[in-house]
């Protein structure tokens, strides 16, 4: 086992200080250290998008980030969508239009489409399933969960002019 | 069609668990954290077959920060005989214990053979690396008409017929006096490659075994008393000595049924007196979980001048993988089951090979036997000059049809299915351009019963706790609480489910063979009408009469009433709380027929194909929570679409999988994949009382020939194999 | 008399016959009579991987559930699902 390191960084507009090896995943420095399990692990390597997180101002998939970078950093999981008690549109659009079933993939597909919204406030089909495409869902067939984005989309930055 | 006007079925309201599972908080198997857990890594194997010589594991056990290491040799003997009855199939014991850890041989890449815990998972897995096995390699068999061929390698010496574990026939009629009735007939083989269920979240267990002899599972498994009967099984200890909880379930579509690593996790427990939790990677679940079988399955069938069929054969052989139990009996019972057909015969082989022993993928088996059936079909209809719906039609089996394998359909919604196609607008579109095709295809699966149980506890609010056993994967908690709510006379959101471990509730089987709205829910109901009668007699105390009447939630007396919350308030004062439980184990279960209308576009460059538009049609009986019944079609449709044009296990010649990652076997993404129609059709099952039938399955049945179809439109070739990628497009 | 089928793999037991009618209340009191004509068949007809259907249901009863005058019983691929 290797020497620790400290890392101090930011986490859902929170000053957050975690120990960690250099070798560990931000992925498992979010689930194992800091205890914020909403972020998911489907793969480890990259392609389910399960683990997305924002990071700065991109989002990553944290499996693939080491946990020392996220130092001086502000990171968003799926743990700061809400707002208190009152759910984000995007959380509550995914429920209203039944857009996940097991759930897993969910967390990953809810930080994805509000950096997505940030970027295309009034995304087409097209510009969606692009953007999502790097997430992974195997029960719903995306369907759901296209209309959910655009829904939220609606909700949050009016009707498209 | 359904005519029953309900109150709370066949709405949508919000699913019970959807807040916790949109914010992170909703608990999976991998997110327990136990006090003093340490973390296990698994060693597999290299090899596709090979005997084990020898396994050292002294240099693991000393590596700083290990605490345990378990090989076979650690667990009880299986008798060579003795059969676990998981209520949904019988297993070996001897097979589930082998799949385990391997022991004397090792018969596939990535077959379990030793595992360590650890302070934490990157130690274990360092660890595992240490342990020394000596292989001799022996030569493997990949395919299954390879394994049943004169000389092949065998695997398992106690089989009687090599390769073959198991023969299946069905005759029905006079097979040549129908071929001689036939002006068309078709005869087609076709092959599927192995392909995974695919669901993104790995398996997981993390054990307990206590100092007083009790094991705790927590893990993500389709049924917990399953897990619970087969972990306790392998470790030969009393059902009662083992108590699993259910975690949330990050998918399964049938391969989250057997247990993998709830019995290594509980012996490195016992071993290492801590809480002992293990987590598969993604190669792990590809190459170590049970994949869908591969087949080949050839296909015969005879249409006269009316278009009726005279007679049908088929021949289906199917890779169990390591261990007996491909899913060739249903693939058998269900090649032909969506038509009536007066001259059958059926034979199937169940055929082991060096691959992961396979598990249950939705409707196993039945995607594979309805590729040949439903192309020959479309074959023929092109031979007869007829539309492919409409030949469909005139063979379509309805109640009373007798299948190959014996029993008759109670009420059955096959000709219901194929005019809601036939009137879509999806079918009455024109196709877009060149190089585009329309394929069209059905499918049966049977569904299942097994028994559930429920119980229901009035709160003194007006609300109602459901205490179940069945995981949620896909919103059965909200469509039993609507079921208990239609009963009540309540508001969906005034039942409050909960998942419960296995001491806490009675047996409930697996979520799987589409059962949990039918079953359980068929548990809930009778519940809520025990929980009707006991009110009504506090009702029937309260007013001094001898009937009370009850309807839309309000009980009723001479002109006096109660809401369901009035009287649940006053059941402390009236004899005490009301809680009631059922356990079912029913017959009734209602069949589900699925079809599906897809329209391709095939690049003749590339042989890349587009998928532009898709329709899929089910029978779902009654559609209690019609958006989570959409989301099942569309789930299935997806996994069919990308089983039939991408899915595949490249297995090199020494039988390693060569694309164990999500990036090399590629699952259809968001952009692979227009929007998904949906026609949920009602015809409803007699054997529930509301007319529930099961959804999850049916609909992966037809697309693998459905997109078949639709290639052969854009270019005029009938492909032989599944995946239908580019490169079987183009030849290559 | 109730209709028992024999599956196609059973009837090298029979003789080649296919069905016959026998006697019985129960699933149970058929296969005695059955095991009378034919001794030994019944291991063929209870085994793990089959099921009892019973007038085009599968019984989860098995050999206790019971039978009509004018019922058909099959045994089939033992099955469940995903």
């Amino acid at each position: 086992m290797s020497v620790k390191v400290q890392v101090q960084t930011t986490i859902n507009n929170e000053p957050v200080e975690f120990l960690c090896e250099p070798r560990q995943s931000l992925l498992e420095c979010l689930r194992d250290i800091v205890g914020l399990t909403g972020t998911k692990e489907g793969c480890g390597d990259g392609n389910c998008g399960s683990c997305t997180v924002k990071l700065g101002d991109r989002i990553v998939t944290s499996c693939l980030v080491l946990g020392v970078e996220a130092a001086g950093e502000s990171i968003t999981t799926v743990e700061g969508l809400a707002h208190g008690s009152t759910l984000h549109p995007l959380q509550k659009a995914f429920l209203d239009h039944a857009a996940l079933q097991c759930g897993i993939c969910t967390p990953g597909f809810l930080i994805a489409a509000d950096a997505l919204l940030q970027k295309h406030p009034h995304p087409t089909e097209e510009q969606t399933r692009f953007w999502l495409s790097n997430n992974l869902c195997r029960c719903t067939g995306y369907d759901k969960i296209v209309r959910a984005v655009q829904a939220a989309a609606i909700e949050i930055n009016g009707a498209a002019q | 069609m359904s005519t029953t006007t309900y109150n709370v079925i066949g709405t949508r309201p919000v699913r019970h668990d959807g807040a916790d599972k949109v914010t992170g908080r909703a608990l999976y198997g991998a997110d327990l954290q136990l006090a003093r857990m340490i973390h296990g890594a698994v060693l597999r194997s290299p090899h596709a077959h090979a005997r084990i010589l020898r396994i050292d594991t002294s240099k693991a056990e000393a590596f700083p920060g290990v605490f345990a290491v378990v090989t076979a040799a650690d667990f009880p003997e299986a008798p060579a005989d003795k059969i676990v009855d998981f209520g949904e199939g019988d297993t070996m014991l001897s097979s589930l214990r082998g799949n385990i850890l391997a022991s004397g041989k090792v018969l596939y890449s990535g077959h379990a053979v030793a595992a360590v815990a650890a302070v934490n998972a990157h130690v274990a897995a360092e660890a595992a690396a240490l342990i020394e096995v000596d292989y001799e390699p022996l030569p493997c068999v990949l395919t299954a008409p390879e394994a049943m061929a004169p000389g092949a390698p065998i695997l398992h010496d106690d089989l009687p017929n090599g390769n073959v574990a198991e023969l299946i026939r069905y005759e029905m009629g006079d097979l040549d006096a129908g071929f001689a009735e036939a002006t068309v007939i078709v005869e087609r083989e076709l092959d599927t490659a192995t392909v995974h269920q695919g669901y993104i979240e790995p398996q997981n267990a993390t054990a307990f075994w206590s100092s007083d002899g009790r094991i705790h599972i927590w893990c993500s498994t389709q049924g917990s008393f399953v897990a619970r009967d087969a972990s306790a099984a392998v470790l030969d200890v009393p059902v009662s000595q083992v108590k699993v909880t259910p975690m949330e379930i990050g998918g399964g579509f049938g391969g989250k049924i057997n247990v993998y690593l709830e019995p290594v996790a509980a012996m490195l427990s016992k071993k290492a007196g801590r809480p002992v939790k293990l987590v598969m990677s993604r190669r792990d679940v590809f190459t170590g979980t049970g994949p869908t079988p591969g087949s080949r399955v050839r296909v015969k069938i005879g249409v006269n001048d009316a278009g009726k069929i005279t007679a049908a054969q088929a021949w289906l052989a199917y890779e169990a993988g390591a261990y007996p139990g491909a899913m060739v009996g249903p693939g058998a019972m269900t090649v032909f089951a969506c038509y009536d057909i007066p001259n059958v015969l059926i034979e199937g082989f169940d055929v082991v090979v060096n691959k992961p022993s396979t598990a249950a993928y939705r409707a196993p088996g039945a995607p594979n036997s309805a590729l040949a059936t439903e192309t020959v079909l479309d074959e023929i209809a092109e031979k007869l000059g007829l539309d492919p719906l409409e030949l469909r039609l005139r063979n379509a089996a309805q109640e009373g049809t007798r299948r190959a394998d014996g029993p008759r359909y109670k009420r059955i919604g096959c000709i219901e299915v194929l005019e809601a196609m036939k009137a879509s607008p999806h079918y009455n579109a024109p196709l877009p351009g060149p190089n585009c095709g329309r394929g069209v295809a059905i499918g049966f699966w049977f569904n299942a019963g097994l028994p559930s149980s429920a119980t229901l506890s009035v709160n003194a609010d007006g609300t109602v706790n459901l205490i179940e056993g069945s995981t949620d994967i896909g919103g059965s908690r909200t469509s039993l609480s609507m079921q208990a709510a239609e009963v009540l006379g309540l508001r969906a959101e005034d039942i409050h489910p909960t998942i419960v471990d296995t001491d806490s509730v009675g047996y409930t089987g697996v979520t799987g063979g589409s059962r949990t709205t039918f079953s359980t829910g068929l548990a809930v109901h009778d519940a809520a009408q025990i929980v009707v009668e006991q009110m009504k007699a506090r009702a029937a105390r309260l007013w001094a009469v001898d009937e009370v009447a009850f309807s839309n939630g309000v009980f009723s007396a001479n002109g006096q009433s109660f809401t369901f919350a009035e009287l649940a308030a006053q059941l402390g004062a009236t004899g005490g709380p009301v809680s009631c439980s059922a356990t079912v184990n029913p017959k009734g279960v209602g069949g589900s027929i699925a079809g599906l209308i897809i329209d391709v576009k095939v690049d003749p460059e590339t042989g890349k194909t587009d998928v532009l538009r898709v329709t899929s049609v089910q029978d779902a009986g009654k559609a209690i929570h019609p958006a989570y019944v959409e989301g099942q079609m569309q789930g299935g449709t997806a996994q069919g679409i990308g089983w039939a044009l991408n899915e595949e296990y490249f297995m090199d010649t020494a039988g390693d999988m060569r694309n164990g990652s999500y990036l090399d076997y590629r699952m259809p993404t968001a952009l692979d994949l227009p929007m998904i129609e949906t026609i949920i059709v009602e015809v409803p099952n007699p054997g529930h009382p509301f007319g529930v039938r099961g959804v999850g399955e049916a609909n992966i049945v037809p697309p693998l020939a459905a997109v078949a179809n639709a290639l052969y439109r854009a270019t005029g070739k009938r492909l032989n194999r599944v995946p239908m990628n580019p490169a079987t497009i183009l030849g290559l | 008399m109730a209709t028992v089928f024999f599956p196609t793999l059973v009837r090298q037991q029979t003789g080649g016959l296919a069905q016959i009618e026998v006697p019985g209340a129960t699933v149970g009191e058929l296969i005695i009579a059955i095991e009378a004509r034919f001794p030994g068949i019944s291991k063929h007809l209870l085994r793990p991987n089959l099921a009892i259907s019973v007038d085009d249901e599968v019984t989860p009863l098995g050999v206790l559930e019971p039978v009509r005058p004018d019922s058909e019983v099959h045994f089939i691929a033992a099955i469940s699902g995903g």
